[in-house]
């Protein structure tokens, strides 16, 4: 007959006694937490000094004519800086030479070309060095974040609300090698991992993506799915495809280098002067501790996008604006064929600086370096469906001291829920 | 007439049930107490399968043993149950032994309403099957359906990932088919299920994966305790099972010999179960190594561990005299492998496809061969190849994935000789019903297809279809199945599954129970 009770005390039995020598065997090992990072033998001056000439042109910045503003010229071009409430505070406090920080000689890649010289930066070489670089920085070890992303219908109310966990590490800057394998992997240039903790719906999906440094291959892309437990290698994902529960393109978030489908052209500079009306340089959709770096007042470069011919793609032309002395794109749009403006994309930074940005641990020391940035708030404004969408870093980070093996199907199987949880994988 | 309205009721009374969720107003998901560090979550699912076809169906009466006719009303399958999990992260304890610790919890109250509406139909037989706990040991009860669903602790030291508890772990890289994936059995009361989670009945596990390498990870398996598949139709009481094919989606072959020992042979056929004790030799014991090496993944995989189902043997060893029969599993070593690449050569016709695929050889495994049906120990091996992909990207906003697999058995070897009374090396297959039409041969195949596709912004809409085809049976199983998400609290899916084939084939036995199904799924917390 059955003796199942009696068995399953045993098994109990069993198993605890195999979790106190577990427990037992590795009690010397201390939980090590800290504020490890890579200091940087650049000092970037607190009031950073505002480059004369870019791009071939004099730029200056001088106090306004009210408190909180500030005239910026750059050759025949000028605007009026104003201070923004959702601005980073010390972007509040020096005005638009805030961004010039970047632009200190000796900062590492992507900012170790000189401010004089960034204009020589080619077409191919612009997308890599300002939105690959920007959301994932080659001068830390490792970054993380939780990240909630809300889709509005077009009568402005919430259509639905998730949350992610982000981990990544970029290898071009000669970080983060202790997650690579051996050195036969120098063809990969970052590793992505990702979680959702909702929706409810979606809670527990997560995948890890590893992208070439050959912008022929396809990213690698690893999906882990509760409902049968199991990782699957996901087919090939389309660039211009959207990215799965969002309004987000893979252009936007995974394939940020040049893609060999499209043309790329640079067609001229100009004096960054976003409109406050566009989504994320004002308030709406963002909550107030969402403080971000705004661009404005920056040279951007102007990069047209175009497919190549015969290449069928969502748009017909993209324009992206590149700012030099930050080396980000702030802002670009999509055209269709007759010209119509369909979509527009905005993308401000988060710095060190920010107030919520972590060393070690999601409640570590804030003391990475200021110019240290994480990739901050991103919004979509999707001008024919009328939908918009916004997400942001609400909690996130530098260099966990995380396994070197954090980047496998094991830690998207445990289904950590919190960031706490999932940076000790 | 009388018996479709009823079904027609029940399914009102189950969008009774969705409205009154679906009117609840909640604020988020999940809710984190970071104080305490857990995070909670609560989750309503229910489901109903209502009957297509309008058929009567033939059973076997134990009592009198002897087989009529009845309807079989049209609710198939009709279950309600709240999903409560719990997680947490002790930061003090964590401190205090040096590496992080984690635990989880799930609990999952269930109420089966399928019979209960009684008097007709398969709700004549109620007091069969309206709960398990009416009909079978409040052990066994917890064992396929258990209260306490999972309940586990996750150890971090380094280079260590330990998971001690009841737990649900998934080998492979099939989709559907369990050649390596087999450390969990199944609760098949509704086989149709594809959610994993929810029908994989969890085991107490130590499952300890000690990352070796960057890329590299072993994997450690011990499994305690034996719980085979769960077969609506397979409960015994006082040596006699209680149910021959009353049940919906009880398989054919478990109608038949539910059918034998209950006397339809003229004579009753006691019945005893022999489970496996927890004693160490007879632990499950399981290995893995996983690797990433360039573009190709793959797995090696070893299992030291008892056939997914118990095994019918005669008392004498052949059915042909047999007085008594003895239930419980034989022991099985499955060796084996899986492995996934995606091409990226540059070339855009096959740049994106990644190939799949898993094989594995178990011997120990047990087939029933022939006419009498004896149980043979065989050795077989599995494999099975896939290819998926991404297709009609350039034409479509949201691309349609596409997934193919081709899955083959072959039997190498019988370990054991058989008087099978006829037919031999063949072997019944799960619709046998007592006809040749229900044997399999030394081989056996089959393909299934899976292709999906997402609509609408944030993808709210989901559309799939899954097929499954037996090339030696030739028969087919369809379901094609649309979710929409309401609000991120609120999921609702409608759904086909549409059998076709011959009585005694795997699939095609269920052509009378083809439906339709409705799911909710409501996020309370």
């Amino acid at each position: 007959m059955i003796k199942v009770g009696a068995n399953r005390r045993k098994s109990l039995a069993l198993l605890i006694a195999i979790a106190t020598a577990v427990a037992g065997l590795f009690l010397s090992i201390k939980l090590t937490e800290g504020a490890a990072f890579a200091q940087s033998t650049v000092q970037v001056p607190d009031v950073p000094i505002v480059p004369k000439m870019i791009a071939g042109k004099p730029y200056s910045v001088t106090p306004g004519g009210s408190p909180g503003t500030w005239t910026v010229k750059w050759g025949d071009q000028s605007m009026v800086w104003k201070t923004q409430p959702w601005m980073e505070d010390r972007q509040q406090k020096l005005g638009p030479a805030y961004i010039a920080q970047w632009a200190t000689p000796g900062l590492p890649l992507p900012f170790e070309i000189p401010i004089e010289k960034r204009d020589q930066l080619t077409a191919d070489q612009l997308p890599d060095r300002c939105l690959t670089y920007s959301y994932y920085g080659p001068y830390y070890d490792n970054g993380w974040d939780i990240a909630p992303i809300v889709v509005h219908l077009p009568n402005g109310s919430i259509r639905t609300s998730s949350e992610t966990l982000e981990f990544y590490s970029v290898f071009t800057g000669g970080n983060g090698k202790q997650y690579l394998a051996s050195s036969n992997e120098t063809n990969v240039m970052r590793k992505y991992l990702w979680e959702l903790t909702a929706p409810e719906e979606l809670r527990g999906e997560g995948g890890i993506t590893t992208l070439f440094t050959d912008p022929k291959l396809i990213p690698e892309d690893l999906l882990y799915l509760p409902t049968v437990r199991r990782t699957r290698r996901l087919a090939g994902a389309i660039a211009k495809q959207y990215f799965p529960g969002s309004i987000y393109r893979y252009e936007d978030v995974s394939y940020t280098g040049v893609l060999p489908q499209l043309d790329y052209k640079i067609i001229g500079y100009k004096l960054f002067d976003p409109s406050e009306k566009l989504r994320g340089f004002n308030s709406e959709g963002y909550p107030a501790t969402a403080k971000r770096i705004s661009g404005a007042g920056d040279v951007v470069a102007i990069l047209e996008v175009t497919p190549k011919p015969g290449v069928s793609w969502w748009y017909a032309k993209r324009i992206e604006y590149c700012g030099l002395m930050a080396m980000c794109t702030y802002y670009t749009e999509e055209y269709d064929a007759s010209g119509k403006l369909i979509r527009y994309y905005t993308h401000l930074p988060m710095s060190a600086a920010q107030g919520n940005i972590h060393v070690g641990t999601p409640t570590g020391p804030t003391n990475a370096p200021n110019w240290w940035v994480l990739w901050g708030a991103a919004s979509i404004v999707d001008l024919d469906g009328g939908f918009i969408s916004d997400g942001w870093i609400e909690n996130g980070g530098f260099n966990a001291k995380t396994s070197a093996s954090i980047f496998s199907p094991t830690t998207l199987s445990a289904q950590p829920m919190t960031l706490v949880d999932w940076l000790t994988h | 007439m009388r018996e479709r309205c009823r079904g027609v009721l029940s399914v009102g009374v189950f969008l009774l049930v969705a409205l009154l969720l679906l009117s609840s107003r909640v604020t988020q998901a999940c809710q984190t107490f970071d104080e305490l560090g857990i995070t909670t979550c609560i989750t309503l699912y229910s489901s109903a399968y209502v009957n297509l076809p309008d058929k009567r169906r033939t059973v076997f009466d134990a009592q009198s043993e002897t087989f009529y006719n009845r309807h079989p009303d049209n609710l198939l399958f009709q279950n309600n149950e709240a999903l409560v999990v719990l997680d947490g992260n002790p930061q003090k304890l964590s401190e205090m032994i040096g590496f992080p610790v984690h635990w989880h919890l799930e609990i999952r109250p269930h109420y089966d309403s399928t019979y209960d509406a009684t008097g007709f139909g398969q709700g004549t037989y109620h007091s069969f099957l309206s709960d398990l706990a009416t009909n079978v040991s409040g052990d066994m009860q917890d064992n396929f359906q258990p209260l306490f669903r999972e309940y586990y602790v996750d150890l971090h030291p380094k280079h260590l990932f330990i998971r001690l508890g009841r737990q649900i772990i998934a080998w492979g890289k099939s989709d559907g088919v369990y050649m390596l994936d087999i450390l969990n059995n199944f609760n098949l009361t509704n086989p149709q299920i594809f959610n994993e989670q929810q029908i994989k009945i969890p085991v107490w596990a130590a499952n300890i994966v000690w990352q070796a390498t960057t890329n590299g990870e072993l994997q450690g398996i011990a499994i305690p305790q034996y719980l085979p598949t769960y077969y609506a139709g397979f409960q015994f009481k006082g040596g006699y099972p209680l149910n021959g094919s009353y049940a919906d989606f009880t398989y054919g072959g478990t109608g038949f010999i539910n059918n034998e020992l209950n006397g339809s042979l003229g004579f009753k056929i006691p019945t005893d179960v022999n489970n496996p004790s927890t004693r160490l030799n007879n632990w499950v014991y399981g290995a893995r190594w996983s690797e990433q090496r360039g573009s190709v993944h793959y797995t090696l995989n070893y299992l030291y561990t008892w056939t997914t189902t118990q095994i019918y043997y005669p008392n004498t060893g052949t059915y042909a005299t047999a007085s008594a029969v003895n239930l419980h599993p034989h022991r099985m070593h499955v060796a084996g492998g899986s492995a996934d690449y995606e091409f990226n050569t540059g070339n855009p016709w096959v740049d994106g496809t990644v190939l799949r695929a898993e094989s594995a050889v178990t011997t120990g495994d047990v087939y029933y061969e022939g006419n009498l049906g004896n149980p043979v120990d065989v050795t077989h091996w599995g494999f099975l190849g896939a290819f998926d992909r991404q297709i009609l990207g350039d034409y479509l906003e949201k691309p349609i994935f596409f997934s193919f697999q081709y899955w083959q058995d072959w039997v190498l070897r019988r370990n054991n000789k058989c008087a099978c009374g006829g037919n031999e090396n063949k072997f019944q297959d799960v619709a046998y019903q007592g006809s040749p039409a229900g044997f399999r041969g030394m081989y056996k195949s089959l393909s299934t297809l899976y292709m999906d596709k997402t609509w609408m912004t944030a993808d709210i809409l989901d559309s799939s279809l899954s097929v499954v085809y037996d090339w030696q049976f030739q028969d087919w199983w369809i379901q094609p199945h649309t979710s929409y998400r309401v609000s991120d609290k609120t999921t609702v899916g409608l759904g086909f599954n549409i059998f076709a084939g011959s009585k005694q084939t795997p699939y095609g036995e269920f052509t009378n129970s083809s439906n339709v199904f409705f799911e909710l799924h409501q996020s309370l917390l």
